[in-house]
């Protein structure tokens, strides 16, 4: 990959990325910081990139990435979990992108990420696959439970409402 | 033959009309032998049920109860999960297709299922861009874009606010001009004002001959030769290692972080550094530390302290005419810091890192720019658009040597 091909990389995927780690770890900071980690080692390693397969070895670094630095942090005690919607009431429910974010929030960083990449990235199962190091069987699995996972909270929250 | 046993289905057969005639006739001598058959034959009647117009099934109920021709029977609460969950996948085949919409078509509660399920796609917020994307490209003339400072990096800033104004504050910068004089007696080399027009180095063998990069600023003064200052000076090797030619040594990676330096400000972080050298580092930072802030002599070499730099005629760093500084940036309320090293080639070495929550990136920025400043070289306008930029910086040569 050359040098004006990494800069197109980064003007065609940079905020995809960004978009998929901020929902993850929702810390704007962090996502950032994770997002140019990421172009960095890519950098490093821009001879070895192939332009094509450019969008699929940058999200699999950035998710890497994230994991890393997601462990750092729990190791150090200070991740800060996502309390916002632990005191949220249905009052604020207001539509159901937001009863969607709410749902996507309480699912775990692995289910979160998954379901981040076929939906904002429209990643086929084998991608996903490749990306987060899982069997293709184990991402059909996961998408399944998830979907039904934001369903069965999606439907409670609309009863509520 | 009639008997006792079936008699009854003869006289219903009779009354249903379905007895022949000689049936009929064995019929009657029968009833005349037994005449308590006879009063049972007088009597019955062929009774009839008229149809109870009230008594009708709904026709939702009708509808519920009819069955598809090829409706299955036999389908799971999870195969109905599965179907639904494949349609949004877009991962059924042809025949589960159809026999998901015989299902639909059916059943309300699947239908309300896959409303359900429809809104769990979660969609884009395109409105969300990563806000420096222009600083991780990579190339001779990146656009400077002054990131959003936060935190750290506002105590970071502060700081390096306050250092430059000390630093400007007085009329001279001795240790600065004498460091680079020296080093250009050593070389031998042209170097540059910060008016970008080359000067022919002195060739006098006075050690420290004091040449101003900016006249209003840096009159002429002695250098310090007191000898008063005990502290160790640094590898040579350490502060020159940075840049051959225009190769990057290994160890050392070009930062992207820090555009607005056009390339020239480097990071090493994961600088392998020997027991020897941190050793080394160690004993010239003790002095450093204790006197780093606020006073800007803190910050300056003593020119008897510099190392001798082994300058090669053609290396771009001759361009420059900055001793290496140290600075260390504090996190106000967290305890961290950054104490960081910039070259004389401009390069910046992290030589002390405790920032897992310091907004590294920025304080960076807001060092390099620092730099920038002081030389005068990149002064930043949002105005100023890449190419002015470029234009401005077209002679500066560690720039292009950094960008390859």
């Amino acid at each position: 990959m050359t040098t004006s091909e990494f800069n197109k990389c980064v003007d065609l995927y940079s905020d995809g990325l960004y978009r998929f780690i901020y929902k993850s770890i929702r810390d704007e900071d962090k996502a950032m910081d994770i997002v140019q980690d990421t172009f960095e080692k890519i950098w490093l390693h821009v001879d070895e990139v192939d332009f094509s397969k450019a969008k699929g070895y940058i999200f699999t670094t950035g998710y890497r990435t994230m994991i890393d630095q997601i462990r750092v942090d729990k190791r150090f005690g200070d991740w800060e979990e996502v309390k916002e919607y632990d005191h949220v009431s249905h009052k604020e429910y207001s539509d159901v992108k937001t009863i969607v974010n709410k749902a996507l929030a309480k699912l775990n960083e692995k289910q979160r990420s998954i379901i981040l990449l076929r939906d904002y990235e429209g990643y086929s199962y084998e991608e996903i696959a490749q990306i987060m190091d899982m069997s293709l069987s184990q991402v059909k699995v996961s998408i399944f439970r998830i979907r039904q996972s934001l369903k069965e909270y999606i439907g409670k929250l609309e009863n509520v409402i | 033959m009639i008997h006792q046993e079936n008699i009854e289905i003869y006289i219903l057969d009779f009354y249903e009309g379905r007895l022949r005639d000689h049936e009929i006739e064995a019929l009657m001598k029968f009833l005349v032998l037994h005449p308590e058959w006879k009063k049972v034959f007088d009597e019955f009647e062929m009774i009839t049920l008229e149809e109870d117009s009230s008594a009708v099934l709904s026709d939702d109920f009708r509808n519920h109860l009819k069955k598809q021709a090829h409706q299955p029977h036999d389908i799971s609460e999870k195969r109905i999960q599965e179907l639904l969950i494949g349609e949004l996948e877009q991962t059924l085949s042809q025949q589960d297709q159809e026999l998901l919409l015989l299902l639909l078509s059916g059943d309300r509660n699947i239908q309300s299922q896959r409303e359900l399920y429809k809104k769990t796609i979660l969609v884009p917020d395109y409105s969300m861009v990563y806000p420096n994307k222009q600083l991780l490209k990579k190339g001779r003339h990146p656009i400077y874009k002054i990131p959003a400072f936060k935190y750290s990096a506002v105590a970071a800033t502060f700081l390096l606010l306050l250092i430059s104004y000390n630093i400007f504050k007085e009329p001279t910068i001795p240790a600065l001009n004498v460091a680079m004089e020296h080093r250009n007696m050593i070389s031998g080399s042209e170097i540059s004002s910060s008016g970008n027009t080359p000067i022919k180095a002195s060739q006098e063998t006075e050690p420290f001959r004091y040449a101003p990069t900016n006249q209003s600023l840096a009159p002429v003064l002695p250098p310090n030769q007191s000898g008063d200052d005990q502290r160790e000076a640094l590898p040579s090797d350490y502060l020159y290692s940075s840049l051959k030619g225009s190769t990057l040594v290994e160890g050392i990676k070009p930062s992207i972080n820090l555009p607005e330096t056009n390339g020239k400000i480097y990071i090493r972080r994961e600088h392998p550094m020997s027991a020897a050298e941190k050793s080394q580092l160690r004993k010239y930072l003790v002095p450093q530390k204790k006197a780093i802030s606020p006073g800007t002599s803190d910050l300056r070499m003593e020119p008897q302290n510099l190392p001798k730099p082994e300058l090669e005629p053609q290396n771009p760093m001759t361009t420059f005419n900055q001793p290496p500084l140290l600075i260390q940036l504090k996190s106000k309320g967290f305890g961290q810091q950054v104490i960081a090293k910039i070259n004389a080639d401009a390069g910046l070495d992290i030589i002390e890192e405790d920032s897992r929550k310091f907004n590294f990136r920025n304080a960076l920025i807001a060092i390099s720019r620092f730099v920038q400043d002081r030389r005068g070289i990149l002064r930043h306008t949002e105005r100023e658009s890449s190419e002015e930029i470029a234009i401005r910086l077209g002679n500066l040569e560690i720039g292009q040597a950094f960008s390859k």
